[in-house]
């Protein structure tokens, strides 16, 4: 008697594929069906020609348009106001672009490191900023995307229009803890973004009918907010 | 100078379609290119008056065909693939001449069938290591540093033949990825340390007259290499090429192709 283990799982656990600007993994992820996740540093608003990308793959092969199809990778630090925010992450923010990223630019696409026509497509359209990230401040981070702080209201906003509704994205992932920021300046991130800024994204998609399938079945639905309950 | 005939012979049942620029009359001489693709110059074109000279593009690093690479896949594959191409061109017989990715396999395909071969040249070949004297790895290097490390002269003809970017921006965009793609095209058989196992092959070609010439300049793979060719290949003849770096037929074109061409004919 042989006895072979076999990984099955039922329902299949969801399969979410992280991208960082190659074409070729938009239709990685579209023939398989799973979640493609951009991650960027730069934010949303630098993202839209690569997700509109994407979109465009996905309509190409017929299939919905539900946005949990895509997950995006966004920075956000909210306080109890605009004002607060700068003055208690503006220096971390400014630590994590001009610290945290010693990557000499071109080794991040070596040769060889993609496959030909995402290579030609990112010659064409370099998916990352010329820009210097040393050269900005924190007012440039904010005002170019790279981060979205402030007050919940500005946070709740900024996500709503320039990452959930300009990219389509039914899936968010929020990096709460940016460069030198320490322990209880994140815990406090962490919890004015689950009070006063997810509750009002978390339906949005839901209220126009799209099912999160790419999320574990058992954790769908009912939902109830686990914030605030108490 | 007049433009080669450009030829296609498919092998590896068809799935490699090899591009071989011919020209010349006279005894058979095949060149292996470096990891930065094929240009049909001044070097080729000097040889080419004396030699019937052949000139492959590395798989994938033909236009349009880029991803031939993926049906080559180990150093073996790439071996026989030229294997075929040589059968398939009629080539029994030639001279090889090899610059550094190039060169490697110029060996590599020499051992394989050493009564193939008639002479060897090795300009700046790759295919050995030194823990103190490691071989510069191309791909690491910022694309606008690369000419530093390849050329004596980095702001010279040769270099802004082989490396310069157009202005136009589609027109980069192709020169861009083209360059990048020929580099993963070798790399794929180098890194991450250039040693495939050749010393433990080469003893198949140390009968074999060899020319091996050197830039005295090259910073990419050090002059102390010519003495671990050496150490394999006792006869070989050895020049070292002034004002030169790492591709002195390039740099240094009449000149290398007169001792070049020198030798072979010799």
């Amino acid at each position: 008697m042989n006895l072979w283990p076999r990984p099955i799982q039922t329902p299949h656990p969801p399969v979410w594929v992280p991208g960082s600007g190659s074409i070729s993994t938009f239709d990685f992820a579209v023939e398989r069906n799973v979640c493609y996740c951009f991650l960027s540093y730069a934010g949303g608003k630098a993202a839209r020609t690569m997700m509109q990308g994407y979109w465009d793959v996905v309509a190409k092969h017929g299939l919905d348009a539900n946005p949990y199809r895509a997950g995006f990778l966004q920075l956000v630090a909210v306080s109890e106001t605009d004002a607060k925010a700068e003055a208690e992450y503006a220096r971390h923010v400014e630590y994590f672009y001009h610290k945290c990223l010693h990557v000499p630019p071109h080794w991040l696409s070596p040769a060889g490191n993609q496959d030909y026509r995402s290579l030609l497509a990112a010659n064409r359209n370099p998916v990352r900023r010329q820009e210097n990230t040393k050269e900005l401040r924190y007012r440039d981070f904010l005002e170019k995307g790279y981060v979205i702080a402030g007050s919940p209201a500005t946070v709740r906003d900024r996500l709503m229009d320039d990452v959930v509704k300009a990219l389509h994205v039914g899936n968010l992932m929020l990096l709460v803890q940016i460069g030198s920021m320490p322990h209880e300046l994140t815990l406090k991130n962490i919890d004015l973004l689950a009070r006063e800024v997810l509750p009002a994204l978390r339906d949005v998609w839901e209220d126009e009918g799209w099912e999160n399938h790419w999320w574990p079945e058992r954790l769908r639905k009912p939902r109830r907010d686990p914030v605030g309950v108490a | 100078m007049t433009s080669p005939e450009a030829r296609t012979v498919a092998v590896w049942r068809k799935l490699v379609p090899f591009r071989v620029h011919v020209k010349g009359q006279g005894p058979a001489v095949v060149f292996f290119h470096g990891p930065w693709g094929l240009t049909w110059d001044a070097f080729l074109d000097a040889l080419a008056r004396r030699f019937t000279v052949y000139a492959p593009e590395h798989p994938g690093t033909t236009p349009g065909e880029p991803e031939t690479i993926q049906h080559v896949q180990s150093l073996w594959d790439l071996v026989l693939c030229y294997d075929e191409l040589l059968d398939q061109l009629g080539v029994s017989t030639a001279s090889f001449v090899g610059h550094s990715f190039g060169a490697m396999v110029a060996c590599e395909v020499a051992a394989l069938r050493p009564s193939r071969v008639g002479k060897l040249a090795l300009l700046d070949p790759i295919g050995f290591w030194r823990d103190d004297a490691p071989v510069v790895n191309w791909t690491l290097v910022a694309p606008a540093e690369l000419p530093k490390w390849v050329f004596h002269d980095p702001d010279g003809a040769a270099a802004k033949k082989l490396f310069a970017i157009p202005d136009d921006r589609e027109e980069a965009a192709l020169a861009r990825t083209r360059l990048s793609w020929a580099m993963g095209c070798a790399d794929k058989f180098v890194w991450p340390i250039p040693d495939k196992g050749l010393k433990r092959r080469i003893h198949r070609i140390e009968a074999t007259p060899t020319l091996l010439m050197w830039g005295e300049h090259d910073r990419l793979v050090p002059l102390v290499y010519e003495q671990e060719f050496r150490r394999h290949l006792t006869r070989a003849r050895v020049e070292i090429v002034k004002r030169a770096g790492h591709a002195p037929h390039l740099e240094q074109a009449a000149e290398a192709a007169t001792v070049v061409a020198q030798f072979l004919a010799g």
